[in-house]
């Protein structure tokens, strides 16, 4: 038995050595980069464009390879915490991912490189700014930037005799049109299989009528409000009455596997089942597929403040890797001709750099004859676009999961609209306070901020002005723009 | 120790070496570590490679008190147990379906032929109904096909081909279960509700032509029924007090949980049972005991708990049977009005956790307590089968006098097992199929626990509620182990 178990020590020795050596002879000359990305063509398209672009331009040499096995968030924390993570990390604005990385201390700060090298904040959207940055410290620069409007099918609204819906509409006007819509899509006493829209967001009904989670300085939340429970009872008369939007329910039935760029609700856009879908302009990259549609881009309803929500894919440099110089690179690759005209090329989404949004290319592709109205829309849309508000006394993941937790508790009659938002604001209250007390960091800053919103709040009701620079919320700086209140 | 001695236990230990090393790196650290973490403030966003200087900071119960606090432990707990109460139905059915493998299938007996017959005629009867063009939907065909091929299968190998095709899902890996089980549910087009919508719509019409005052009715006889149910509990109890088969405790613990359910009744707003009579109905149960039963043979207080408990469980599983139907009578014609429709299943509220639990039967049947039950039954001595039969014993008096108490062992661990693995599961399923949703109906404490460290970094608070978990996983086994023993010693 002792020479069985020599053998097999040996054997594991020898394996080891080999693979030892099978990861040197791999790792070649250069060094190699990962960026934990997903895999598909675009992504291949711009890896080998990134290699060029560094050969054309002499910048120092290295492999950049994409590791699309660790995209999970889960994965980046934890591998990000153990430093095992991947050099340059693929971050979603949307759900305040870089606010939690950069609380964990994951994320490299590339202001200074953003200024050197041109890739600070005033290179990409104003709506966009505030996401890359926390503080006035830049931590990412955006791969491509989505706003997310109604997408029209127009064969669909004149198959049902339905007129073309306008670019601005009020909430009114989208439940009036829809209603006349579903009427006719839909034969009386037969299961419904055409819907008006794929579904709408009760924060974007909120913010449309001046409300949002947060209050101005992010230090407590302020949806405690009649006008978000307007928002929350709507979208469920929507849903469930009028049956503008499909319920849980018929999504399931709708369900189906999902391929590049989410295609299954968008398929049904093609075949007719949706009238509109919410989407950004990357949509383009499955439609082109299809063949040609006739299309058109308006604004969501809006309940007084047109408005519309944005984010971005964007890459960060990762802390705690061992090429951050090269890494950097690829940042400005992101901000360069090469890499903004593969996006405007590809419709995958708005070029982080707007300046490329204003060719030609971008609003005539010549390919694209049929597409030429669906393009000038999303720039237009750019400048009523407002980003999601994430408050660093909280993590946005617990405020997700309230939210959506309320949310469906409304929505599957667990409560009232009423009981849901004064519930969710106490909650979330209630892990600001216990964010604060883990955290005694924040505290000299939350104190700083409470007593400027008691001061906000006395110049509101005063009916005074209000210096914008006050304002964290981004939400509230155009709400109070556009309202006149800021100075 | 002689040097031979000596060299063979470091032969021994060089073999044990690489499983020690592994339980001490991926168990036994891992587990210390948490526990001290537990009575910490780790947190990864102040504390980790990247904010040097700051160690995390011993806060004593903290975590644990702010557990106790959280305004959705109630829910997840609740949650986690109420995936537990599928616990028995997953052990008696593997058993059964154990039961039924046991059998010798000869390939040439009589019963594999008629099988056979059957399954032939069931395949010609779906293929002329498509031939007339009833029923000629691809499921359909496709499920009789595939009944007919497992019915030859067990006639040419018997049941070892049984045994494979029950122990199959256990070969699969739960995802793929899981993304099966999600297309079956789909409240369109799923198989489940096309088999369930047609009988749906026999119940409304047949609901609709009968008087609302008959469902009242019925409402009421059902729930009498409960009560009858409860009176024939107290009774078994006040019978086994007065033969001295149990003590006060044992009656006292059991008679609180026969009489849950009506609390629980009065929140039914068609029983007009307020909180306080449902107290009074259980102070006077309590106080009827005490005295009819004082002053009868002397016995340990906790004597024939495991019993009594059992019986309680019995009783009470009955009586909320009882009441939800009385409830489902009053509620039907209403809903019947607005038009029955099949369930939502993971989209609903309501239905996302018997639906989850209904996957968990279907996959528990051939699970390894079917094995384990297998191997259990073949290990009983044939002497006993005869011996009960010369004494006239017929198939229920056979299982119950023979088998049952055969099998206590087998029992015993399965509960255990189960149990264990019931309390601690449910996170790959939330993760999987719900997101832990609709309103956080089939959220767990193990969902809650991942959330909690890996979503936003809490690692001392949800080693807590690990801990927190592992106490009532601990509590619950301690109980098992017991008073079950005493059935398996008996």
């Amino acid at each position: 038995m002792k020479y069985v178990f020599m053998a097999a020590f040996v054997l594991l020795v020898l394996a080891s050595a080999a693979t030892h050596f099978a990861i040197q002879k791999n790792s070649g000359e250069v060094p190699v980069l990962y960026w934990v990305t997903d895999d598909n063509p675009a992504r291949r398209e711009q890896v080998r464009r990134f290699h060029a672009w560094l050969e054309k331009n002499h910048y120092p040499s290295f492999e950049l390879r994409t590791d699309s096995a660790n995209r999970d968030v889960s994965k980046t924390i934890i591998q990000g915490v153990s430093g095992m993570c991947g050099d340059i990390l693929d971050v979603w604005s949307g759900t305040g991912d870089m606010v939690y990385f950069q609380q964990l201390g994951i994320l490299a700060d590339v202001t200074r490189e953003g200024v050197d090298m041109g890739f600070d904040p005033s290179h990409t959207y104003p709506s966009i700014a505030p996401q890359i940055t926390l503080h006035g410290r830049q931590y990412m620069f955006p791969c491509n930037v989505s706003c997310f409007a109604p997408w029209v099918n127009l064969a669909t609204f004149r198959k049902y005799g339905q007129p073309r819906p306008p670019w601005r509409w009020s909430l009114e006007e989208f439940e009036a049109r829809g209603k006349a819509f579903v009427a006719a899509a839909n034969p009386p006493g037969q299961p419904r299989q055409v819907f008006f829209v794929d579904a709408v967001s009760v924060d974007q009904i909120a913010r449309s009528l001046g409300v949002t989670l947060f209050n101005e300085t992010l230090t407590a939340a302020a949806i405690d409000d009649p006008r978000y429970v307007r928002s929350l009872k709507l979208v469920k008369q929507w849903t469930y009455q009028d049956h503008l939007i499909p319920t849980a329910a018929d999504l399931s039935s709708f369900s189906s596997d999902s391929g590049y760029f989410g295609g299954s609700f968008l398929q049904l856009f093609h075949q007719g089942s949706y009238a509109m879908v919410n989407c950004g302009r990357y949509a383009l990259v499955q439609f082109r597929q299809f063949g040609p549609m006739e299309l058109a881009v308006v604004e969501p309803p809006n309940g007084g403040f047109p408005t519309v929500s944005t984010a971005t894919r964007a890459a960060a440099i990762y802390s705690g890797s061992k090429h951050k110089d090269l890494a950097i690179n690829f940042l400005k690759f992101l901000a360069s001709k090469d890499y903004n005209s593969q996006v405007v090329d590809d419709a995958d989404a708005l070029p982080p750099n707007p300046l490329y949004t204003r060719d030609e290319a971008f609003s005539h592709p010549a390919r694209f004859p049929t597409e030429w109205e669906c393009h000038d829309p999303w720039p237009k849309l750019q400048e009523i676009a407002i980003g999601p508000e994430f408050s660093d006394f909280v993590p946005s993941s617990t405020v997700w999961r309230l939210v959506a937790l309320y949310q469906d508790r409304y929505m599957n009659d667990q409560c009232t609209a009423e009981q849901a938002v004064h519930d969710l604001a106490v909650e979330i209250n209630a892990e600001i306070q216990r964010t604060l007390e883990e955290n005694p960091v924040l505290r000299p800053r939350y104190q700083q901020m409470l007593a400027l919103q008691r001061e906000i709040e006395q110049l509101r009701q005063g009916g005074r002005t209000v210096a914008v620079e006050w304002i964290d919320n981004p939400f509230h700086r155009e709400y109070y723009r556009f309202k006149g209140w800021s100075k | 120790m002689k040097r031979s001695g000596k060299q063979n236990l470091l032969i021994g230990l060089a073999f044990l070496a690489p499983n020690i090393a592994g339980f001490l790196a991926f168990t036994l650290v891992p587990l210390v570590v948490s526990l001290i973490m537990a009575f910490t403030n780790w947190d990864l966003r102040l504390h980790n490679m990247f904010k040097p200087g700051v160690a995390p900071r011993f806060v004593g119960l903290d975590n644990f008190y702010r557990l106790f606090a959280e305004p959705q432990l109630g829910q997840y707990l609740g949650n986690t147990l109420f995936f537990m109460a599928g616990t028995p139905f997953c052990i008696a059915g593997s058993l059964a379906l154990a039961m039924m493998l046991n059998r010798d299938r000869s390939p040439r007996s009589r019963r594999a032929l008629a099988m056979l017959i059957a399954g032939a005629g069931l395949v010609s009867a779906c293929v002329m109904l498509a031939l007339v063009g009833l029923g000629a939907t691809g499921m359909v065909l496709l499920v009789t096909g595939l009944a007919f091929a497992i019915l030859l299968g067990g006639m040419a190998g018997g049941s070892t081909v049984y045994r494979t095709l029950f122990y199959i899902p256990n070969f699969t890996a739960g995802i793929a279960i899981f993304l099966l089980w999600k297309k079956l549910y789909n409240p369109t087009s799923g198989p489940v509700n096309a088999a369930i919508r047609p009988v749906v719509t026999l119940i409304q019409a047949i609901v609709l032509a009968i008087p609302t005052s008959a469902f009242t009715l019925l409402a009421y006889a059902l729930f009498a029924l409960a009560m009858l149910a409860l009176i024939w509990g107290l009774r078994q109890l006040q019978h086994a007090c007065r033969s001295a088969e149990m003590g006060h405790l044992s009656i006292v613990l059991s008679t609180i949980i026969m009489a849950l359910p009506l609390l629980v009744a009065w929140r039914i707003h068609w029983l007009i049972i307020p909180p306080y009579a449902a107290f009074g109905v259980l102070l006077i149960a309590v106080v009827y005991f005490i005295v009819t039963t004082y002053g009868h043979e002397p016995c340990r207080a906790d004597e024939g708990l495991g019993t009594a408990l059992l019986l309680a469980c019995t009783v009470l599983t009955l009586e909320f049977a009882l009441i939800g139907l009385a409830a489902v009578c009053n509620e039907l014609p209403h809903v019947a009005r607005q038009g029955l429709a099949p369930p939502e299943w993971l989209t609903s509220y309501y239905w996302a956790k018997p639906a989850i639990m209904l996957m968990g039967f279907w996959a528990a049947l051939g699970s390894n307590t079917m094995l384990l039950y297998l191997a259990g039954l073949s290990n009983i001595p044939a002497e006993l089968y005869e011996a009960a039969s010369i004494d006239g014993a017929g198939r229920f008096q056979n299982f119950w006098h023979v088998t049952w108490p055969q099998l206590a062992p087998t029992t015993f661990f399965v509960v255990i097992m189960s149990v264990i693995g019931g309390l601690q599961g449910g996170f790959d399923t939330a993760k999987a199929m719900t997101n832990g949703g609709p309103a956080g109906a089939t959220t767990t404490l193990s969902f809650f626990i991942y959330t909690e460290g890996f979503q936003t970094g809490r690692l001392g608070y949800s080693s807590a509620i690990a801990w927190v978990l592992f106490l009532l996983v601990l509590a619950v086994t301690a109980f098992n182990w017991k008073f079950g023993r005493r059935y398996v010693n008996d």
